[in-house]
């Protein structure tokens, strides 16, 4: 082996901290001045260069550190505790609106009834009050059709800002129904044909006297005298 | 059909408080740890920044990740090694954003003179050899600059760099040898 092969193993014990023990090497440091003066400025090295690692690595630790990551610590957790507090506060509100909503909902009359399609086009909704359909707002392919055919223009009701929807009391349902075959095949307006009748009139016409029989009126005076 | 559901508030309670038991003990436990872990992140992260006060920044922020995710750490055991790691990450992290910076600076500004004058460690420690192992170490590769580090740190063993990296006492040894030798090499 050359001085070449003795240097690198020497470089090789000194990188992996270990001394050069080999007799072979021993014995060629021993012969070498050159070899011998490689392997001392070797170790002077790598002795600078641990010493100046570790001069690195070893500063002193400021004081302030700890104390400061504790500060941070308690700061992270009442970011926790205000996080969750916030996330409550959410679901609280979440649970009034639904709330309300449902409320709000269950004030709102809902139809009961079923839908039963008829000859003449209407939906009507069997029930206490039976409601009517026009046939503008139904949405059946029958009626679209239908009235396609017969191109005319297709309203009940004498301004389109009228409602298209009739409420009719449940017992009058099929007259009515009759009434609006009539109607269509006199190509009458029903709005034309439908007469005001004033409710209250009716209301009193229908309601009858209260008549209580054995009925016995004392005034408060004389039930405290009793 | 109604559907009934069986609520039982004292179990919830039971629950609750055992999250929060659970909390504080994560949080004494972390404390426990704290003192002993806070100088090693420092000492990792002044190894790559060899600048204090970012060093005492980025030891701060990976001490304070590792509180936040303490809870998700499986082996406790292995909290030292963990905690190294983030300290290296964000140290390298912190020292590309530091190099990006100057080099900015240095291209659209003249070059600033040094605000105050070394101290006598400083002038020790800073001579130009210790300059040029400070670049030669930044040169190494990462996995190498670690263990470098680590097993310059004192107080740390070989045995307990190999624990805390959870890494083979041999892939120590050889990635210590390798770094050394770069060095050598560069410092020649």
């Amino acid at each position: 082996m050359n001085c070449e092969g003795y240097r690198d193993k020497l470089i090789d014990a000194l990188a992996s901290g270990e001394s050069v023990s080999g007799g072979e090497v021993v014995a060629h440091l021993r012969v070498c001045a050159e070899c011998k003066k490689f392997y001392e400025t070797q170790v002077r090295l790598f002795g600078a260069i641990d010493s100046g690692v570790r001069a690195v690595v070893n500063e002193s630790v400021p004081a302030s550190l700890l104390p400061r990551v504790r500060a941070r610590m308690k700061e992270v957790q009442m970011a926790g505790t205000n996080w969750k507090l916030s996330w409550n506060v959410v679901a609280v509100a979440g649970v009034v609106v639904l709330a309300a909503l449902g409320f709000v909902a269950r004030r709102e009359p809902r139809p009961t009834a079923v839908l039963v399609e008829t000859a003449a086009g209407a939906r009507i909704v069997p029930g206490k009050i039976t409601r009517v359909l026009a046939p503008e707002k139904a949405e059946h392919p029958i009626i679209r059709r239908r009235h396609r055919e017969s191109e005319e223009p297709y309203s009940n009701t004498e301004s389109p800002n009228c409602s298209s929807e009739v409420l009719v009391p449940g017992e009058e349902r099929v007259g009515y129904e009759q009434y609006i075959r009539t109607v269509r095949a006199g190509s009458r307006s029903p709005a034309k044909e439908t007469k005001f009748v004033d409710p209250i009139e009716i209301a009193t016409q229908e309601i009858a006297q209260l008549q209580i029989q054995k009925l016995e009126m004392n005034s408060l005076a004389e039930e405290a005298r009793e | 059909m109604r559907e009934l559901v069986l609520i039982q508030p004292g179990r919830v309670l039971v629950g609750a408080s055992e999250r929060e038991s659970e909390s504080c003990r994560a949080h004494r436990e972390f404390e426990e740890r704290l003192a002993e872990c806070g100088p090693l992140a420092f000492r990792v992260a002044y190894g790559v920044l060899r600048h204090a006060a970012d060093a005492e920044d980025v030891a701060q922020e990976s001490l304070l990740k590792a509180y936040r995710n303490f809870g998700r750490l499986r082996e406790p055991a292995r909290f030292r090694g963990w905690l190294v790691r983030i300290a290296f990450r964000m140290a390298l992290d912190r020292w590309r954003s530091v190099k990006r910076q100057e080099k900015r600076e240095t291209q659209w500004e003249a070059p600033k003179q040094k605000a105050a004058g070394p101290t006598v460690e400083e002038l020790a420690v800073s001579s130009e050899f210790q300059a040029r192992l400070e670049r030669a170490i930044e040169e190494l590769p990462e996995k190498f600059r670690l263990v470098l580090l680590l097993a310059g740190i004192q107080g740390y063993t070989l045995e307990e760099v190999s624990g805390m990296l959870a890494i083979p006492m041999g892939t120590v040894k050889s990635r210590l040898f390798f770094a050394r030798k770069q060095l050598a090499e560069k410092l020649r």
